[in-house]
């Protein structure tokens, strides 16, 4: 039995180092290919909008929810949408597992915020305040 | 909308009632069946939460045990919960060929299959990859799924 034990706390540990040693090589490539994005040279934080035809709470709650932001910030970030049907290389691209998945941005292209489900403009302000300086962005309304 | 303790405290009884499952049964003989019955018992559990949601064990204990006395509080996001299902159902099918195997004498081709399972929970519970969700995406990205009915409502 002990046998057994060390055993499942070896593959268990095993298991664990693997894991952050996946999730440490696919941060660093993840920022390298982000920073290759339109998003890096327009200097601008931006949010990627994750969406596709059939999800229900992308249009009923996300897509309000963004369009308000936009209303309430202008032209001070970049929304980009992306119909994971349509363009599935970028939503692997930034692991997205479904919809509406938004990603936060920040003016180097560096990810600063994933957000899985409907998020509130609320905290997607907050999350690209957090992105950039506080005088960069201003509100519009 | 998915509590995502009520998923962490599934993972964790998964993996803790399997690594016991392969300690107290890997050698074989009559414990090996008391082994077995354990893979077969979390195999039954995770299916009977895949195709009854409310029926869940492990998410039992979390919302009338754990969740009241205040040991964890909920962590509510608005997600599909049907890939979670999917990826729950996934790990019982899983389970009943390893659980079969063992059942048929071939314990390492059985023991390699709970252990596939007690990986994965294992990585949905430490990094938050739910592989079987992974799995469900790519199928409705590719169309080999119907879109969820928590998707059709919103």
């Amino acid at each position: 039995m002990t046998s057994h034990l060390l055993a499942s706390l070896g593959i268990l540990g095993a298991v664990l180092l693997a894991g952050y040693g996946v999730r440490a090589g696919v941060a660093r490539r993840s920022r390298r290919l982000i920073g290759a994005t339109t998003e890096e040279q327009a200097a601008l934080p931006a949010i990627l909008y994750f969406t596709s035809a059939d999800c229900a709470p992308c249009r009923l709650r996300q897509t309000p929810a963004l369009d308000m932001l936009q209303r309430r910030l202008g032209e001070s970030f970049l929304l980009r949408t992306v119909d994971i049907a349509v363009d599935p290389e970028t939503a692997r691209r930034y692991r997205v597992l479904s919809a509406p998945t938004t990603v936060v941005l920040d003016r180097q292209g560096v990810v600063r915020a994933v957000n899985t489900g409907v998020t509130a403009a609320e905290q997607l302000a907050r999350q690209l305040a957090e992105a950039v300086e506080p005088a960069t962005l201003e509100h519009a309304g | 909308m998915v509590d995502h303790t009520a998923l962490k405290v599934n993972q964790s009884c998964i993996i803790a009632l399997l690594v016991l499952a392969f300690v107290v049964g890997g050698r074989g003989g009559s414990a090996g069946r008391v082994g077995l019955g354990l893979v077969l018992f979390v195999a039954a559990v995770m299916a009977a939460g895949t195709i009854f949601p409310r029926a869940g064990l492990f998410k039992a204990l979390y919302l009338y045990g754990l969740k009241p006395v205040g040991l964890l509080q909920p962590r509510v996001v608005r997600e599909d919960p049907e890939q979670h299902r999917f990826a729950q159902g996934m790990g019982a099918c899983v389970l009943l060929i390893g659980a079969a195997l063992l059942a048929l004498g071939a314990a390492i081709a059985g023991w390699v299959l709970v252990w596939l399972v007690v990986a994965l929970a294992l990585v949905n519970l430490v990094f938050d990859f739910c592989a079987g969700c992974f799995i469900y995406t790519q199928l409705r990205l590719h169309r080999f799924l119907a879109p969820s009915r928590a998707a059709e409502t919103g």
